[in-house]
């Protein structure tokens, strides 16, 4: 079965609007890539204890060298060309590209439906910037709600005054601003003061719970971040606390995933993949032209399949798995230990 | 009239959607998108001051069963929707909101 039988996620989402759902069944069926991510730099101002992508700049070289400015802007123009429209520049720090201000200047000129994903702290350095070419919107990343917590999860001094200020200036020109938390061990206490902030400035806010390691280059000490979500006072506890699923073994891995058949992300070492937190395929799109790239990508994750492990495993049809939860090694599915239920 | 600028129409999966770039992406929000036959008129409409009896010549020319009264309707509220959306520079418009207190009724 090719993977193009199975249905597109928005046959799900009643509330989508007429618009989205006639362009999300078009470019599901003729695998156009309408919604990428460009992931301009490993650099960040901040140290997270969750992130999977901050490199140190000593450490850059190791995996690879950023694409520049002007390689990053002949993407974009393939991909517009491609069909991207709506687009996602996140990082890292995406502002920490030593080129940011020209990626943004060119990109958002080009007829891009624009999210900026920033931790804020930078804003300010760009507010003439973002003046004069305004993000349509920014999903900031918020870690807590003072300094002590920032420094616990974050590494760093005054982080919180910073991320405020960015996210106070950013609401003062009138961009629209969503908060992401992800809520780890280190910020858990200060999940009832972040909900504060959120409601004083009315914002809309996603908290997650989710924290891998990627394989990335850069090691998540999950074991001690991950919180475990509550349990219901009268749960068995041999039971796992994950909602039930129910895994058809027939369908490939890549099928799970909304952005099949219509999304890519562009890492900062210049491959094309189909998540960010997985650690290949390296297509590259530095040396091969966009639609090249994407093409060999759809073929990709349509050739896909779980491992043989998986295949044969009492667990295939309630363990709750997607292709990022695994090694690709050698173009192929590898099982990473920490994320095999049976393992456990 | 004329479109203002900074307006690019992407055609994205066989539809039709208006993209503002720089500044405009605050003036103009949500997501505006057009029919097929709009899309052709908005090609003229980018390079050129119009009035709405430029548009009913070109749509009659293109779709030959067309009819002088539809066409007019119809553009009449394609016109309005991209005016109410500020996507159109008509002069002499003015933008924003008002707000006004009606006295109270007298006893």
């Amino acid at each position: 079965m090719s993977g193009n039988e199975f249905e597109p996620a928005c046959r799900r989402m009643e509330w989508l609007d007429p618009f989205y759902k006639a362009v999300w069944e078009k470019a599901y069926a003729d695998a156009i890539p309408i919604s990428g991510t460009f992931e301009l730099t490993p650099r960040c101002n901040f140290n997270c204890r969750m992130c999977y992508v901050h490199l140190p700049e000593s450490k850059i070289r190791e995996h690879g060298t950023e694409l520049s400015a002007s390689e990053w802007i002949r993407i974009a123009h393939e991909a517009k060309e491609a069909g991207t429209t709506w687009l996602c520049i996140t990082g890292g720090e995406p502002l920490m590209h030593p080129e940011f201000e020209t990626i943004w200047r060119e990109l958002t000129q080009m007829g891009f439906f624009i999210t900026l994903q920033t931790n804020a702290a930078l804003v300010p350095k760009y507010e003439k910037l973002f003046e004069e070419c305004p993000p349509r919107g920014c999903k900031i990343t918020l870690y807590g709600s003072n300094n002590d917590v920032y420094r616990d999860v974050c590494r760093v001094e005054q982080g919180f005054t910073r991320a405020d200020a960015g996210i106070q200036m950013l609401r003062a020109m009138n961009i629209p601003v969503e908060l992401v938390t992800t809520v780890i061990n280190q910020n858990l206490e200060d999940v009832d003061n972040i909900i504060s902030y959120v409601e004083k400035h009315k914002l809309r806010w996603i908290p997650n719970i989710n924290v891998r390691t990627a394989g990335r280059g850069v090691d998540v000490d999950m074991e001690h971040l991950r919180i475990k979500p509550p349990r219901p006072k009268d749960a068995d506890v041999s039971e796992p606390t994950r909602r039930k699923v129910n895994m058809d073994p027939d369908r490939k891995p890549c099928t799970y995933c909304k952005d099949f058949r219509i999304g890519y992300w562009v890492v900062w070492n210049g491959y094309m993949r189909f998540c960010s937190f997985m650690n290949g395929p390296d297509i590259s799109v530095r040396s091969t032209p966009f639609i090249e790239c994407w093409k060999e990508l759809v073929t990709f994750q349509e050739s896909m399949e779980w491992p043989q492990k998986c295949k044969k495993c009492e667990y295939q049809k309630s363990c709750a798995r997607c292709a990022a939860l695994f090694d690709i090694d050698d173009g192929t599915l590898k099982i990473r230990d920490e994320f095999c239920r049976k393992g456990k | 009239m004329k479109l203002k600028d900074g307006l690019v129409l992407r055609e994205v999966a066989g539809q039709y959607v208006i993209v503002p770039t720089g500044k405009r992406v605050q003036e103009i929000t949500g997501v505006n998108y057009i029919t097929k036959p709009a899309a052709y008129l908005w090609e003229y409409m980018k390079d050129h001051d119009f009035e709405k009896e430029d548009l009913i010549k070109l749509t009659l020319e293109r779709y030959a069963d067309a009819t002088r009264e539809q066409v007019s309707k119809d553009l009449d509220v394609f016109l309005k929707g991209l005016a109410e959306k500020g996507i159109l520079e008509i002069e002499g418009q003015v933008y924003g909101s008002f707000s006004m207190r009606m006295p109270k009724q007298q006893k």
